[in-house]
């Protein structure tokens, strides 16, 4: 699937997440932007895998999603997820602050 | 991996009751690289031109400790809910769902066709639309669980009896019943419920099977438990398959709670009724179960 046309909207997130959201996409090609607002369910982003992506930016971000977040809404696009992510994250007591990591546009 | 160690957790499925699976769609619900089923058919597992059986595929997943099969996914799903203190599994939640059925003709579906509304308790459908073979149903589900002891001696004597002699395994349609899970000694939710609802049925308590759905995660999956009449007159829910997988998969605490008690996560279908919606579509009905699907 191609991302929405017309889309305008600005990606600002770190390039670990995009890299993680990519290994759970099999539609998107290498290379391929990834819009904001592209619909990850057209991306490849089967049930499982949801389950899987959402394990993986758990330990890598260090963030618990609460169940009730788990929604339709939340993982309808990659900037829903990512402010999902930004709203829930809190550093871990006793750990080094988040390493400040180079934003794409 | 010890594919031979998961293997031998499997009662593989019998012969007449094989539905076999391509190579590739195996890899997917194990989540495993092409050596790795090949390890499991040279344990044992039955193939047959490269094929290998659904149930059998399952089954090995569920007991691979891989963390990463589609079974072990599912179920940490639930294992996140449970994190939570116990207070938040019972208290009052609300959630808002679509409910998503094809019909079985797909395209060919009569456009004359009917749906009925999917009958969960505590839920109003506040939306509604038909397409060319599909139904679509938007709504508000207010869910609670509720925190209770089984009194009676004699039920919880045929709960421990359960979970002392049967273990929990995916199991195909054929064999969802509670003669089928007595002879095999494993079942699924279906048949393990169906057995104890006899078994109490025996002792001459009043028992039935319930269905509904388990909500954890973006999409919910379909479940089954038996529910029994306490000596306090209150019928209450035995949730065996569960409490059978809690020790390794979920929590042993979840396991006691499943004997008595039912969490906001579970999402019934009103009493003598089922998660199937009913579609008359060419002069037959046929029965559809819905994806539930947690919008916001």
């Amino acid at each position: 699937m191609e991302p929405a046309a017309g889309s305008h909207m600005l990606a600002d997130w770190p390039a670990s997440y995009e890299a993680l959201l990519r290994k759970h996409l099999p539609f998107l090609e290498p290379g391929r932007a990834l819009a904001p607002d592209a619909s990850l369910t057209g991306l490849g982003l089967a049930s499982l895998e949801t389950v899987a992506l959402l394990l993986d930016i758990e330990e890598q971000f260090n963030v618990e999603i609460p169940d009730e977040l788990l929604t339709q809404e939340t993982f309808e696009t990659p900037v829903s997820l990512w402010q999902v992510i930004t709203t829930q994250r809190v550093p871990a007591r006793g750990a080094e602050p988040p390493v400040t990591e180079p934003r794409r546009q | 991996m010890d594919w031979h160690k998961a293997f031998t957790h499997v009662v593989t499925t019998p012969p007449d009751h094989r539905q076999w699976i391509a190579p590739e769609r195996a890899l997917e619900i194990l989540r495993c690289a092409t050596p790795d089923l090949e390890a499991l058919i040279q344990a044992g597992m039955p193939s047959r031109g490269g094929q290998v059986e659904l149930f059998d595929v399952l089954n090995a997943g569920l007991y691979s400790g891989s963390q990463q099969s589609q079974p072990e996914l599912e179920l940490a799903l639930l294992k996140r809910v449970l994190r939570a203190p116990v207070e938040s599994w019972v208290a009052p939640v609300h959630h808002r769902v679509r409910a998503e059925a094809s019909c079985p003709y797909g395209g060919g579906c009569d456009p004359t066709s009917t749906w009925s509304d999917p009958d969960l308790v505590d839920t109003t459908w506040t939306g509604r639309e038909r397409g060319p073979g599909f139904a679509r149903w938007e709504g508000e589900i207010y869910a609670h669980g509720t925190r209770t002891a089984i009194a009676d001696p004699a039920i919880r004597a045929a709960w421990d009896e359960m979970l002392a002699s049967y273990r929990y395994q995916y199991t195909p349609p054929g064999l969802r019943t509670a003669e089928a899970a007595r002879e095999r000694r494993v079942g699924d939710c279906a048949a393990l419920s169906r057995l104890l609802t006899a078994r109490l049925r025996a002792r001459g308590r009043t028992a039935q099977v319930r269905q509904g759905f388990l909500l954890a995660g973006r999409i919910a999956s379909t479940h089954q438990w038996a529910e029994v009449r306490d000596v306090d007159g209150a019928l209450k829910p035995l949730d065996v398959s569960m409490a059978m997988l809690a020790p390794d998969f979920l929590t042993p605490q979840y396991a006691e709670f499943c004997l008595g008690s039912t969490m906001n996560r579970l999402l019934p279908a009103a009493a003598e009724s089922s998660v199937a919606v009913r579609h008359e579509c060419h002069g037959e009905t046929a029965r559809v179960v819905p994806q539930l699907i947690r919008m916001g």
